[in-house]
């Protein structure tokens, strides 16, 4: 499953994948596609997944909301992923000097009543006292904060790849600790939870402003693929010009009261479930859930109203053309089913079956001839939509619409029946041993049962995945192939490269 | 008294630099109050057995069982590298690595590929300045396979034409695509400036993307490409890809002994030859070959890319363990100086980070590295030099010293985190020939070190007025850095 998302800290110590060494897995010849997870719910509804194996001495930690960019109001995109980057920020008892922290809440509300006449007038109204007051109060909000507490707690505690991300359906936080510091991360993700203090909020927007700049407004690849969202996904929130991001006009306008209600309303026990995996006893963990999250209140979550994924009725293909300093790409883009859809699994076939390894057709007859120089294709699953996205981009004396001409040739030979019953088979173990190399890495595991914990609804699910697969069969292909790879179904997204116009002119 | 003097001193210049954080420092939070009250149990660490023999043909390998899954991993170490390249060939062992992984280096590279993909195999092959690395992965029912395509890329090459002439225009299209995104200009541009000398100067060339990369091509020279034929693939592979010169890895779901004998019955007639000893051509430039200010200009940028950083040094010296202290603190995670004081502090960047890479042959470098909003350019680039002589002129605080000794020794368990991690870093052990000061000791070493010995370090590699400062921007910034600084080279790419 590819989502699109992002995070809190791109330069993060990435975590090696972390191989398991025999783990939860059972053990007789049958059930070695299988993963065997613990799970316990406590009475405040927070879900505890556990996948033990005592001979690992770290474990890989996360927790997940399910709040994201499609739980947005308008004139609050980007709020999910704004308040992620505020979760490391510190708590009532962590980056604030013991008996400081009543202090601390009296200087935001002078700093934010500055900072909203700032906002309504574009300046100071008395250019001199009030900046020199703002000056002050912020002194005195440095003298009561510690700067880097938690990360540096964490850091010496041997914490590794203290990250997060979030997307269209979830937050995630994740980092992993040596297997003897477990109770430090159930301290630390407690209070995140209950006692989050918006500390540096203002500082935090700018620094989101130019996380914004890198992935939206300077990134070629992105402009093409959040391009193609906004297509295929059009009239939903999944299609949303503001991305996951967010506005720079939002992101800029946030208050610091709108995002603490964002966090009570969302970060509760009951819309969050963990995944520990590797050395953690399961007793234990589940004695330390309830001693740390174990008097953490349910609140009513606000639930969604389905009919805002109620797409309008596209009559025929959405073309766009972007034209930016950089070589020529595109991407064709199927609106599909959401990730729980019993089509969801051929979908994910015919993606791997049309371009995983170097015999498949679309690299056959667009790679290997050099027509183009990379091309992906991707079965995309969220929570209420989905699509299926092919991207390339044409070698030198090639263009798009040759490349185009040839991926409609060989999706026509899908809804044709055209399938040789060794591309099926091929692509079928293709899936199971990627599915193991999977199970292998402790991140991809943990990442795979929020996943469909999360999105899809169960994590059990993943258990049926292999079994789906082993019975796909050339006509479920045919027929899905028919359903969805319809014109009402399709957009591109296309990007010429502005440089070579002006070399023209 | 005058032992007391020479630490106050100190002290007293770095709380003036910076007084607010020692203030700070002198209060605690209750979180972390409760931190410190906390017990924690006694970490356990199994050591997990492996099996290590030599073949009369001088092959090395290295087994190790893991039962967990229906998989086997396999990795090759051959000793090779780009540094290794002659200048008129430039980028021959990496492009050797590209072809070999594209099925170039048997007769028939479709049959190959066929094989893989029946199988569900996954095969990797990239040739790194200092090293050369062949991977395969496998399921359990496949090991045959598997352990067949190994030996055939291994032992018998017969380089294609095809497959050659393939790479070469998939290399062609990706060098036109660096000049898409600043940061891929910057990687191509910078280490040419800093080390200015073959075989250091080259560049490196990511194929593929980030989640399905195709492999990263070291040392590549667009001008010398054309150059490599067939022939020097042969005659590369011939050069390195000899029993004594290669470590052979299996970790996974087999018997040791099964595994030693299948070993042993495939690589035993893998001939001999004759042994040689590879060194790269001298590093003459010290610092760097160009320092100053350099600018690319490119259109239509809200936000500049910018990188310094000079040569640093060699992995092998004892001041090794002084030096990583020194880099965690600049700028190795969150909570490092160039992140505090850019992002966290004045919101100037989301990307901001320092470090200083090692190698075993070779020097390695300081680099800096931030993304901020084209106005703020300058200030970023005074800010990231001014923490940089800060620094060496003053050193890291107690707390520094304290927090990153910690943090080294603590995560040092993520090296038993998996048997496959294991089993790499004992074969790399074995391929750079690491003394035990920097494998079994090495936490030994970092304990030691106090922060005069940082202070020492930083003042003997770090040269924050001779440094490489490359910025990607759109044109306007230019104006803005030249009203800044006294001399801003451009460079044209367009």
């Amino acid at each position: 499953m590819l989502k699109k998302t992002i995070g809190i800290f791109v330069i993060a110590v990435i975590i090696q994948a972390v191989m398991l060494w025999t783990f939860g897995i059972k053990d007789s010849n049958n059930n070695r596609f299988r993963i065997d997870v613990k799970e316990c719910i406590l009475d405040n509804g927070l879900k505890i997944l556990i996948v033990e194996n005592p001979e690992i001495p770290i474990v890989v930690c996360r927790i997940n909301y399910n709040v994201g960019a499609i739980n947005e109001k308008e004139g609050m995109t980007g709020a999910s992923h704004f308040l992620e980057h505020m979760m490391f920020k510190g708590t009532e008892i962590f980056g604030v000097k013991d008996g400081m922290r009543e202090k601390e809440t009296e200087l935001f509300m002078e700093e934010d009543i500055f900072i909203e006449d700032i906002r309504e007038f574009g300046e100071y109204s008395d250019p001199e006292i009030s900046k020199e007051n703002l000056i002050s109060i912020r002194k005195n909000l440095d003298n009561a904060k510690i700067l880097n507490d938690l990360d540096n707690i964490i850091k010496k505690g041997g914490g590794v790849g203290y990250n997060a991300f979030t997307n269209y359906d979830q937050t995630c936080y994740m980092w992993s600790v040596p297997s003897n510091k477990l109770e430090l991360w159930f301290l630390v993700e407690s209070d995140r939870m209950k006692n989050l203090v918006l500390r540096d909020f203002h500082t935090e927007i700018k620094v989101v402003l130019e996380e914004r700049r890198m992935r939206v407004e300077n990134s070629p690849s992105s402009r093409v693929s959040s391009g193609l969202m906004e297509q295929v996904l059009s009239g939903i929130p999944y299609g949303r010009p503001e991305w996951i991001i967010g506005s720079a006009k939002d992101i800029a306008d946030f208050k610091r009261n709108e995002i603490a209600k964002y966090y009570k309303t969302y970060y509760t026990p009951n819309n969050a479930v963990m995944v520990l995996a590797g050395g953690v006893d399961n007793n234990k963990a589940i004695e330390l859930a309830k001693k740390y999250f174990g008097n953490i209140p349910r609140s009513d979550i606000e639930l969604i109203d389905n009919s805002i994924f109620n797409a309008p009725i596209q009559n025929e293909e959405n073309r766009v053309i972007i034209k930016h300093p950089a070589s020529d790409a595109a991407a064709i883009g199927y609106k599909t089913v959401p990730a729980n859809h019993s089509d969801a699994t051929i979908l994910y076939f015919i993606s791997k079956m049309l371009s995983g390894g170097k015999t498949s057709p679309f690299y056959e007859s667009l790679i290997k001839t050099q027509i183009a120089n990379e091309l992906k294709t991707y079965s995309v699953g969220y929570k209420y939509a989905g699509m299926m996205e092919i991207s390339f981009s044409p070698n030198g004396k090639h263009n798009i619409e040759e490349i185009e001409d040839i991926i409609y040739r060989e999706i026509e030979k899908l809804k044709d029946g055209l399938i040789l019953a060794e591309e099926i088979r091929r692509t079928k173990k293709q899936i199971k041993a990627d599915f193991v190399r999977g199970l292998g890495s402790l991140d991809s595991l943990v990442g795979d049962i929020i996943d469909y914990e999360s999105v899809i609804g169960d994590w059990r699910k993943i258990n049926d995945f292999i079994p789906a697969i082993e019975k796909i069969t050339k006509d479920d292909i045919t027929a899905v192939a028919n359903k969805y790879f319809i014109p009402q179904n399709k957009s591109m997204v296309i990007m010429r490269d502005s440089r070579k116009e002006a070399k023209n002119e | 008294m005058s032992k007391a003097m020479n630490i106050l001193i100190p002290i007293l210049i770095i709380f003036s630099v910076c007084g607010t954080i020692l203030a700070e420092e002198s209060r605690e939070s209750r979180g972390s109050k409760i931190v410190s009250r906390m017990e924690f149990p006694k970490l356990k660490i199994v050591r997990p057995e492996f099996e290590k023999f030599i073949l009369s043909n001088g092959l090395t390998v290295y087994l190790m069982e893991d039962r967990g899954l229906p998989m086997i991993k396999m990795e090759a170490m051959v000793r090779t590298g780009s540094l290794y390249d002659k200048e008129d060939k430039a980028g021959l062992a990496g492009l050797a690595g590209y072809v070999i992984k594209s099925g170039g280096s048997l007769k028939d590279a479709d049959t190959f590929n066929r094989r893989l993909d029946e199988s569900g195999i996954s095969f990797y092959a990239e040739m790194e300045m200092e090293s050369g690395t062949l991977n395969l992965s496998c399921l359990k029912e496949d090991t045959d396979v598997g352990l067949e395509i190994f030996r055939q890329v291994l032992m018998n090459p017969c380089y294609n034409q095809k497959t050659l002439s393939f790479c070469k225009t998939q290399v062609e299209e990706a060098l036109k695509r660096i000049k898409d995104s600043p940061n891929s200009i910057l990687r191509n541009n910078f280490r040419k400036l800093v080390y200015g000398e073959f075989p250091y100067s080259g560049s490196n060339l990511v194929l593929g993307s980030r989640y399905n990369k195709e492999g990263t091509i070291t040392g590549i020279n667009p001008e010398t490409l054309a150059n490599i034929n067939i022939d020097d693939l042969t005659e590369f592979h011939k050069k390195y890809f000899c029993p004594q010169n290669v470590i052979i890895g299996i970790v996974g779901d087999f018997k040791k002994g099964d595994m030693a004998d299948k070993i042993k019955h495939i690589f035993s007639d893998w001939e001999k030859t004759v042994s040689r000893v590879f060194k790269p051509l001298p590093l003459n430039v010290k610092i760097s070959a160009n320092p100053g200010i350099f600018f690319i200009p490119k259109e239509q940028l809200t936000q500049s890319t910018l990188i310094m950083g000079h040569i640093c040094a060699d992995k092998l010296s004892d001041d090794y363990f002084a030096l990583e202290v020194l880099g965690e603190v600049l700028g190795g995670s969150f909570g490092s100086r160039l992140p505090t004081e850019i992002r966290v502090k004045r919101g100037l960047a989301y990307s901001v980070n320092g470090y200083l890479s090692w190698n075993y042959a070779y020097h390695g470098m300081l680099t800096a590295f931030a993304q901020t909003k084209s106005e703020s350019t300058a200030e970023v680039i005074k800010i990231m030099v001014d923490e940089i002589g800060k620094m060496k002129n003053f050193g890291i605080t107690d707390e520094e010293l304290k927090i990153a000794k910690e943090a080294i020794s603590n995560t040092s368990v993520f090296n038993f985190a998996s048997k496959n991690g294991v089993l790499q870093q004992l074969m790399r052990k074995d391929y750079f020939n690491a003394p035990e000061s920097h494998s079994t000791d090495y936490l030994r070493h970092i304990g030691k070190i106090t922060k005069d010995d940082v202070l020492n370090i930083a003042q003997k590699y770090l040269y924050p007025d001779k440094m490489t400062i490359l910025i990607v921007g759109n044109p306007e910034t230019q104006k803005n850095l030249e009203k800044e600084f006294d001399k801003v080279n451009i460079i044209i790419i367009d």
